[in-house]
């Protein structure tokens, strides 16, 4: 059926040509950080991104020229490649390009940007000029805390292996087999869609303090989504995973137990009957219920919502904020995570940052602006989803580290509850610090035992108080696998959650029996 | 900067003569799409510019058809070498794919060809300046300041200003060009009480033409009220009550139904709503109309996402659902044609959604209730199209003795989409065309309302 195609040796861009650096993805090129005036990483961003490093340097030097005390330029090349198998035919193959180069000013606390889709020392001028006049607001800062130059992690991941590299020929069968595992699982199963979407991001930033990376960040997604059909009634499975991997993903997780996880949540929720209502015990599954932690402390703690005074956690650190049950650490260092980055889209290294030690506030999410304001370091959360955004602070992988519990323990103990295993996603509004997540897959809880599947439903709570009843926590970590994507003011970057079987005493579930 | 779009539209079809030569060189029909835009975004936060942001970008898309074969690509890379060699690239994948009856370019007898103005480009919008809207987005937010001292933050006011244009070809001759303006403002204030809880809501508004947009005034107050009114929210005690949707939450249900009956939905037979085809989807007092001709509105397309003409039509008439909206593949799998509802590729979108007005002030029919629920936001948006369970967190007001009571936060509402509808048992008079898909006020008999 398949073919090698074109994209196996792609020239990244055809621009990469016209300057003369051919193929790109070549041994030459490694994830790199530097401080002033390294050769190497200069020569980097001249040869990827085929623009002299003079022009890149007026360039930045124009974004301060009115007053601004901040200057950045960032660089991006984007290869985003999909497969799209419906009910056992490849419909789709997809292909897409996407590369423009961020310039951003910045004066105290206030930003402007903008971007440019052409490669041309005249068009960087034009937009650094532009934002070069966010001089017009803003007290200029001049304290920089810059942290010492230092080797970035190369073992995270590798770009130079990225997937996306590769013949489709070799990916199409990955999808045959996740479409025939879903089918052999049960003759209920009425419908398979499967997609492998992969993407490579080659980003490079030069900032007005002549400080210099290059990264190659890779990304694979394999999603099986299915419709089981009894008796007249239907039920939707959706399974997913991936990572900053290339497609020895699969030698851990095949795509026939993604194709069954997908084939037996839609086939066990088929007899699922209405969740209850009004506030109920809720044990949370390892693994995706991670996302409790991204809705109900994560945004909250990002710094934007902080120096602004806006998120519930404002003006808390050192303060208790949920059960001491609880430490929770954001961490982009896991290797081949979807939420992983060597480094954030400002330049600073990604790095370990326990948020609540035991129940305390202990420290919030900083881009290079919240930190300046607050007179620290940046903790490497500043991301961006492309060129075409300026950075904020952002999650990597949040999680909770691991209690005492065994899971059977936290389940045996529990009277009556629901436990909350597949999620779909989830929302918090930070200032009141309501949020809620979404659950897909879920049972009841009856004198210590799982007994009948759930309806979809939704769970309610509020941040600090949701956290403050945690009672048990299990010894059982699990990170999620491949699969979220968060959004904030429009922007989605991939993150990645993690947490043990907890037990949490009294949560709101928006189920329709009362 | 300023886009020409006189120029780039004489730009375009040059470019795609190229590229439409090339493909019946390389054998392979062509669909082959480019975009522009201009765009520019303020934010104000307690009166400081908070961030500024402007762009200009542009873009290709294109699905190539060989047979009954068919693959899309896309890039910001818009010279005409570039083009051809994605065309190349593309060209070269669709020998990978199988074989689809479904796949192809639409029926050229459904082309868009008028010319007909709906005023969907304003060169006043093009004209605000970065001083205009910073000064547009300081007087929204301090209108919401100005509303009570109990607004003591904000976390901003928006204002964002943008011209576009699109054009799409294909290999059977249609060529369509069509430009866009819209404005926006938004505002977002945070109220303190004494004991240092916050509430934050917010409003917004935007238009196509700079001068239907509401002041900066009205949005800033609106914003302003709907905070305040929220101080001291609580979760209500759970049980099965009526309940109100305000406008901003009764689009969403719309939207839900829409989702459910569109053409990919019905034949990946993945919606609880399949064989649902002339027969009633809910309560009598429901209408819902698309219509994508209306001058000046949010979602107004002369043509579709493939270049096929638009048209009013109803949806759901006094209950009983009229089609399956569709694009091209969708309607091929169905046995039918196109309803101009080309989302681009496969997917299926509305244009100007709405469910049309009813009778009843929405004042009357809160004082209808004797306890229940009035919704005026949600938070999340856990729905399962395959059952129609549907549960969403709420905030709004607890109803007692038909007056607006208490605030609610912390809160969820609950029932199956398809009941819903069947359930709706008033319709307001207060439609307005606000967000693209609109909706009046609408009241439920029964949900299941999940608090303490």
């Amino acid at each position: 059926m398949a073919k090698d195609n074109q994209w196996t040796r792609r020239q990244f861009l055809s621009r990469g040509a016209i300057a003369g650096g051919g193929v790109l993805l070549c041994s030459g090129i490694s994830p790199a950080w530097a401080g002033r005036g390294s050769m190497r990483d200069r020569s980097l961003l001249q040869s990827h991104f085929g623009l002299a490093a003079e022009d890149l340097g007026k360039a930045v030097r124009a974004t301060l020229a009115r007053g601004a005390d901040y200057g950045d330029l960032f660089l991006e090349d984007a290869v985003t490649t999909s497969l799209v198998m419906d009910d056992g035919k490849l419909r789709n193959v997809t292909f897409s390009e996407d590369s423009g180069v961020g310039i951003r000013a910045v004066k105290g606390d206030t930003q402007a940007y903008g971007y440019t889709q052409l490669f041309e020392p005249a068009e960087l001028l034009r937009v650094a000029d532009q934002v070069a006049a966010v001089s017009r607001s803003g007290e200029a800062r001049s304290a920089v805390i810059a942290a010492a130059p230092q080797q970035l992690r190369t073992d995270l991941y590798s770009g130079l292996n990225a997937s996306v590299t590769l013949a489709a020929s070799a990916k199409v069968s990955l999808l045959e087999r996740a479409d025939a595992a879903a089918r052999a699982y049960s003759p209920l199963i009425q419908r398979v869609d499967v997609s492998l979407a992969e993407e490579v991001r080659v980003i490079g930033l030069l900032t007005s303090y002549d400080k210099r990376f290059v990264d190659i960040q890779p990304m694979l997604r394999f999603n099986v989504t299915v419709v089981a059909e009894k008796n007249g009634r239907k039920q939707q499975g959706y399974a997913s995973g991936g990572g900053r991997v290339g497609l020895e993903y699969f030698d851990g997780r095949s795509p026939e137990a993604l194709a069954q996880e997908a084939s037996r949540i839609a086939v066990e929720m088929l007899d699922a009957r209405p969740a209850p209502a009004g506030e109920q015990v809720v044990v949370l599954a390892p693994g995706d219920s991670g996302v409790l932690l991204h809705e109900a402390v994560g945004h909250g703690l990002e710094a934007d919502f902080n120096r602004k005074g806006t998120s519930k956690y404002a003006g808390r650190i050192g303060k208790p904020v949920a059960s001491k049950l609880c430490t929770v650490v954001d961490e982009g260092l896991f290797p081949r995570s979807r939420g992983s980055i060597a480094v954030d889209d400002e330049g600073t290294p990604a790095g370990r940052n326990v948020l609540i030690a035991e129940g305390t506030l202990v420290s919030y999410m900083h881009d290079r602006i919240s930190a300046r304001h607050y007179g620290i370091e940046s903790t490497g959360n500043g991301r961006r989803q492309s060129y075409r955004f300026p950075p904020m602070p952002r999650m990597t992988n949040t999680y909770m580290l691991p209690g005492t519990a065994t899971p059977e323990d936290v389940i045996a103990s529990t009277k009556k509850g629901i436990y909350c295993k597949a999620f779909s996603g989830g929302q918090v509004n930070i200032s009141n610090g309501d949020f809620v997540f979404q659950v897909v897959e879920s049972y009841l809880i009856e004198e210590g035992k799982l007994t009948a599947p759930l309806k979809d439903v939704v769970i309610i709570g509020n941040g600090p108080d949701a956290l403050g009843k945690v009672s048990m926590v299990g010894n059982d970590l699990v990170q999620s696998d491949g699969r979220w994507t968060c959004g904030k003011g429009s922007q989605q970057v991939p993150v990645g959650v993690g947490i043990s079987t907890i037990k949490v005493d009294a949560i709101t579930v928006g189920g329709t029996d009362q | 900067m300023r886009v020409n779009y006189d120029s780039l539209n004489e730009e375009w079809r040059i470019l795609a003569e190229a590229v439409l030569a090339r493909a019946k060189e390389l054998g392979v029909e062509l669909e082959l799409k480019f975009g522009a835009g201009d765009t520019l975004s303020v934010k104000v936060r307690k009166g400081e510019l908070d961030e500024l942001r402007q762009s200009a970008p542009f873009g290709v898309s294109l699905r190539v058809f060989k047979g009954q074969r068919s693959v899309s690509a896309s890039s910001s890379h818009v010279d005409e070498r570039s083009v051809l060699e994605l065309l190349a690239r593309a060209a070269d994948n669709v020998t990978l794919v199988d074989e689809d009856a479904a796949n192809g370019l639409p029926d050229s007898d459904l082309f868009f060809s008028g010319t007909a103005s709906l005023e969907v480009f304003d060169p006043d919008v093009a004209a605000v300046t970065v001083d205009k809207a910073i000064a547009m987005a300081t007087a929204a937010e301090k209108a919401a300041f100005a509303v009570d001292p109990r607004i003591t933050n904000s976390s901003g006011a928006s204002v964002g200003v943008n011209t576009g244009a699109t054009a799409i070809y294909n290999s059977l001759g249609l060529a369509a060009f069509q430009t866009r303006s819209s404005v926006s403002l938004s505002v977002s204030p945070v109220a303190e009480e004494s004991d240092g809880e916050k509430y934050s809501d917010g409003w917004w508004h935007s238009a196509r033409f700079a001068a239907d947009l509401a002041t900066p005034a009205e949005v800033g107050r609106i914003a302003g009220e709907r905070c305040v009114a929220l101080i001291g929210a609580e979760k209500v005690k759970t049980g099965k009550f009526p309940v109100v949707f305000a406008p901003e939450t009764a689009k969403d249900l719309v939207s839900l139904l829409f989702s459910c009956v569109s053409g990919t939905a019905i034949y990946k037979k993945s919606t609880f709503l399949t064989d649902s085809e002339g027969k009633a989807v809910a309560s009598d007092l429901v209408t819902i109309v698309d219509d994508p001709l209306r001058r000046r509105g949010l979602g107004t397309d002369p043509f579709d996402a493939e270049g096929v003409a638009t048209s009013r039509q109803v949806l759901v008439d006094k209950g009983t659902l009229k089609f399956y909206p569709c694009g091209t593949f969708s309607a091929r799998r169905l046995g039918r044609k196109s309803t101009g509802h080309s989302g681009g590729g496969n997917s299926v979108t509305s244009h100007n959604l709405y469910l049309e007005a009813g009778t009843t002030p929405p004042e009357e029919m809160l004082a209808g209730v004797q306890e229940g629920l009035f919704v005026t936001a949600f938070i999340g948006f856990s729905f399962n199209q395959a059952t129609g369970d549907f549960s969403r967190g709420v905030r709004g007001f607890w109803v007692k003795d038909g007056k607006l009571g208490l605030p609610v936060q912390e809160t969820t509402v609950s029932g199956n989409l398809g009941q819903m509808f069947k359930d709706v048992v008033a319709v307001g008079n207060d439609l307005a065309f606000r967000f693209g898909t609109d909706s009046p006020t609408v009241m439920i008999k029964e949900m299941m309302v999940s608090g303490a």
